[in-house]
C-alpha cells in the first residue's frame, strides 16, 4: 500500500500531493480537477514506469496527433500524443515529470531526451512483446526506481516525433493484464465505459483459473439474487466486431441464459468491478466513475463488496465519482461496518490547494449528516 | 460563476434558526432564490440546519471548513453554554481547521477569518449578539417593540406558569415567553419564520442589524 503520492509537472498539476491514503480511496472534485490523471499516475507506477504505457493511456483518452512521417508520400498517420502528460504541455528537450510514492509502487521520472543511437545509454528493457528499439532523436526516457524491489528498478525508452507522437507500435490489449505486472503488482484501470469483452474474457479466465468464478457470480447477486451463473462464450461469432456481446447470465430456475447486455449497464458495470476485484490480489485497482450505471440503492452493497474484498485480498483501490449518492453510501458503510471505516479515505482533489484534502471515514459521516458538500 | 455552481453554506442549529434567519434576511433585501442570481457573480448561501443540533454542528466545523476551499462557510450557534464555554468549543475547532481566531470572545460584529490551509473564509455568529449568554429566542426578542403591550404580559405569565408548576427548564423560559407572545398575535401560534414574514416581529434591532451586516460581509453580498 502507498500512503502518499506526489505529482510533479504532471498533466494539470505543477506540484500536487495526496497524503493519508487508505486501502480504499474515493477521489472527488470538479470536472477537469485531475481525478482521472491521478488514477493514470498510479497505473503508470504500477506498470513499472513503462514509457510505452503513456502511449496507451493517451490513446484511451483520444489524445492523438496526426503527422506525416514522409511528407513526399503525403501519407498521414495518427499517433498517441504524449505532450499532454507534461504540465502546460511543454514538450521540449529536458522537459520532465515525476510521480513518487512512499511505498511499494516506487517512483518514476519521465524525461524528453535527444539520444544518439551510436552511444545509447539504454540497455533495453525486459518488455515481453517487443524488443526495445531505441532510435536516434527525441525519446521519452522513463526511470523507474523502487527501493522495496530493487530488481524492478529500470529505464525504459520510447521514440517520439518532435511533436510528441509515439510512432512506436503500442501493443493492443491482448496480454495487457500480464504486462502490467511488470513490477510485481497486478493493476487494472476500469474506465467509465467499463471494459470490452476481450479484456473481460481475459479477467474471467484468470478468475476461473484461480477458482474465483463463484465469488464473481455471488457479487452479481447484489443486483439480482436469482443470478446463478455467468458464462463467457468461447466461440463468439461476432468476437472482435461486437465488443459488448458474448457474455451470458443464467438465473435460478431458468434453463435459458440471457445476454448480459439485456440487463442494463449496471449488470456489466458490476461484473467488471467483481472481475477487477477477483484479479488484482496484492495489487492495485483503479475505477473511474465507480457508480456508472448503478442505481443508488445498490451502492451501499457495492461499497461493501469493494472495501471488504480489498481488505481480504490486500488490494489498494482508487476510485472516482461525482455522485453524492455514492458518498452517502460510503458514509452508510462506515457506520454499519465500523471495522471497515479505517480502510477508507475520501480525497478531495482541489487544484486551488497544493494538496488533496483528505477526509477520514468519521469526517465523511459528519459531512453526510451535516449536508456538507465535499465533492 | 453560474447559478448552477456550488453555493456556500451557512450552518445553523435547527429548522427554527433556518426559517427565522432566512425570513429576517429576506426582509433585509437578501434573495435566496438562485434563479434570480443566474447572471450575478454572487451566490446567496444555503442555510443548512444541523440534524444533530448544536453538538453535531460544532463537531462538523472542521470538516465544513476543509470542504470550503475558495468558498465562504458560516456557523450560527446559540451562546447558551454559557458564551465563554461555547466560544471555547468553537475556537478549538477553528484552530484545528487552520483558522486564527481570538481566544477570549468573538468580535461584537461577528467573527470572520481565513483558513490559509484550505483557502476558506470562515464566519461565526453567536446568538444573540456575540456578547451575552442566550439563544435564538433572545435574538428574536430584540425584534419586539419596546412598547409592545403583550411582551411584558408574556414575561409575567411565563413566570407565573413556572410558579404554578410548569415543567420547562429555566434556560427555556425565553422560549416560553416568545411562544406565549406568538400565541396572541393576529394568527396565533405561527412559527418564527412566518411571524417574521408576517411582520409580527420588527425587522431592525442593534443585534439584528449587526447580524445582517456580518452575513452580507461574510458572503460578499454587500
Amino acid at each position: 500500500m502507498i500512503r502518499s503520492l506526489e505529482l510533479t509537472n504532471y498533466r494539470g498539476f505543477e506540484h500536487y500531493k495526496l497524503s493519508n491514503l487508505a486501502r480504499v480511496n474515493l477521489l472527488v472534485g470538479k470536472n477537469n480537477s485531475g481525478k482521472t490523471s491521478i488514477l493514470e499516475a498510479v497505473q503508470l507506477l504500477a506498470s513499472g514506469g513503462n514509457a510505452r504505457e503513456l502511449a496507451s493511456l493517451a490513446r484511451r483518452r483520444g489524445e492523438l496527433i496526426s503527422t506525416s512521417p514522409d511528407p513526399s508520400a503525403g501519407q498521414i498517420r495518427v499517433y498517441p500524443d504524449v505532450t499532454h502528460f507534461f504540465h502546460g504541455r511543454v514538450f521540449e528537450e529536458g522537459a520532465s515529470f515525476s510521480l513518487a510514492t512512499d511505498g511499494e509502487l516506487g517512483s518514476m521520472t519521465t524525461q524528453v531526451v535527444r539520444l544518439d543511437a551510436s552511444k545509447i545509454p539504454i540497455k533495453g528493457d525486459d518488455y515481453k512483446f517487443h524488443e526495445i528499439v531505441v532510435m536516434s532523436g527525441i525519446n521519452l526516457v522513463s526511470d523507474y526506481s523502487n527501493p522495496r524491489m530493487p530488481e524492478a528498478s529500470r529505464r525504459t525508452a520510447v521514440p517520439v516525433t518532435e511533436g510528441g507522437g509515439v510512432s512506436f507500435e503500442v501493443p493492443e490489449p491482448l496480454g495487457r493484464t500480464d504486462q502490467l505486472k511488470a513490477n510485481g503488482h497486478p493493476v487494472l484501470l476500469i474506465p467509465e465505459n467499463s471494459l470490452d469483452r476481450r479484456l473481460m474474457g481475459e479477467l474471467w479466465d484468470r478468475a476461473l483459473a484461480e477458482g474465483q468464478d463463484r465469488e464473481v457470480t455471488e457479487a452479481m447477486q447484489i443486483l439480482d439474487p436469482k443470478i446463478s451463473n455467468i458464462v463467457f462464450q468461447s466461440i463468439d461469432p461476432s468476437f472482435g466486431r461486437e465488443p459488448r456481446s458474448g457474455i451470458l447470465v443464467g438465473f435460478e430456475g431458468e434453463r435459458r441464459r440471457y445476454p448480459l447486455g439485456s440487463h442494463g449497464e449496471g449488470m456489466r458495470r458490476l461484473l467488471v468491478l467483481a472481475l477487477g476485484l477477483a484479479t488484482t490480489k496484492d495489487g492495485v485497482l483503479l475505477i473511474d466513475e465507480v457508480d456508472t450505471g448503478l442505481h443508488y440503492s445498490v451502492l451501499a452493497d457495492v461499497w461493501l463488496l469493494i472495501v471488504e474484498t480489498a481488505r481480504r485480498y490486500n488490494i489498494q483501490v482508487f476510485l472516482t465519482t461525482h455522485s453524492l449518492d455514492c458518498i452517502r453510501a460510503l458514509a452508510w458503510l462506515c457506520e454499519a461496518y465500523p471495522e471497515l471505516a479505517p480502510e477508507v479515505s475520501l480525497q478531495k482533489i482541489e487544484r486551488a490547494l497544493g494538496e488533496a484534502v483528505a477526509f477520514s471515514a468519521d469526517q465523511v459521516q459528519i459531512a453526510v449528516e451535516q449536508d456538507i458538500e465535499v465533492r | 460563476m453560474s447559478a448552477t455552481g456550488k453555493r456556500p453554506n451557512l450552518h445553523v442549529e435547527g429548522d427554527d434558526d433556518q426559517h427565522s434567519l432566512i425570513h429576517l434576511l429576506e426582509r433585509h433585501g437578501v434573495s435566496f432564490d438562485p434563479v434570480q442570481f443566474r447572471d450575478a457573480p454572487i451566490k446567496p448561501p444555503v442555510l443548512v440546519p444541523s440534524k444533530g443540533g448544536v453538538e453535531a454542528l460544532i463537531e462538523g466545523i472542521e470538516t465544513a471548513v476543509r470542504a470550503a476551499t475558495n468558498q465562504m462557510v458560516g456557523f450560527v450557534l446559540d451562546a447558551d453554554a454559557p458564551i465563554l464555554d461555547r466560544w471555547r468549543q468553537v475556537h478549538r475547532r477553528l484552530i484545528m481547521a487552520g483558522v486564527d481566531a481570538p481566544a477570549d470572545l468573538p468580535p461584537l460584529d461577528g467573527f470572520i477569518g481565513e483558513s490559509k490551509k484550505y483557502k476558506a473564509t470562515v464566519g461565526v455568529w453567536l446568538m444573540p449578539d456575540n456578547e451575552h449568554d442566550g439563544k435564538l429566542e433572545d435574538f428574536l426578542k430584540t425584534l419586539i417593540n419596546d412598547g409592545d403591550p403583550l411582551i411584558g404580559h408574556a414575561q409575567s405569565s411565563t413566570d407565573q406558569a413556572r410558579a404554578l408548576g410548569a415543567t420547562f427548564s429555566e434556560p427555556d423560559a425565553i422560549k416560553a415567553v416568545i411562544h406565549s407572545w406568538l400565541a396572541w398575535q393576529r394568527e396565533p401560534g405561527r412559527p418564527y419564520g412566518v411571524a417574521i414574514k408576517s411582520r409580527y416581529f420588527q425587522v431592525n434591532s442593534p443585534a439584528a442589524d449587526r447580524f445582517v451586516a456580518w452575513f452580507k460581509r461574510l458572503y460578499g453580498l454587500d
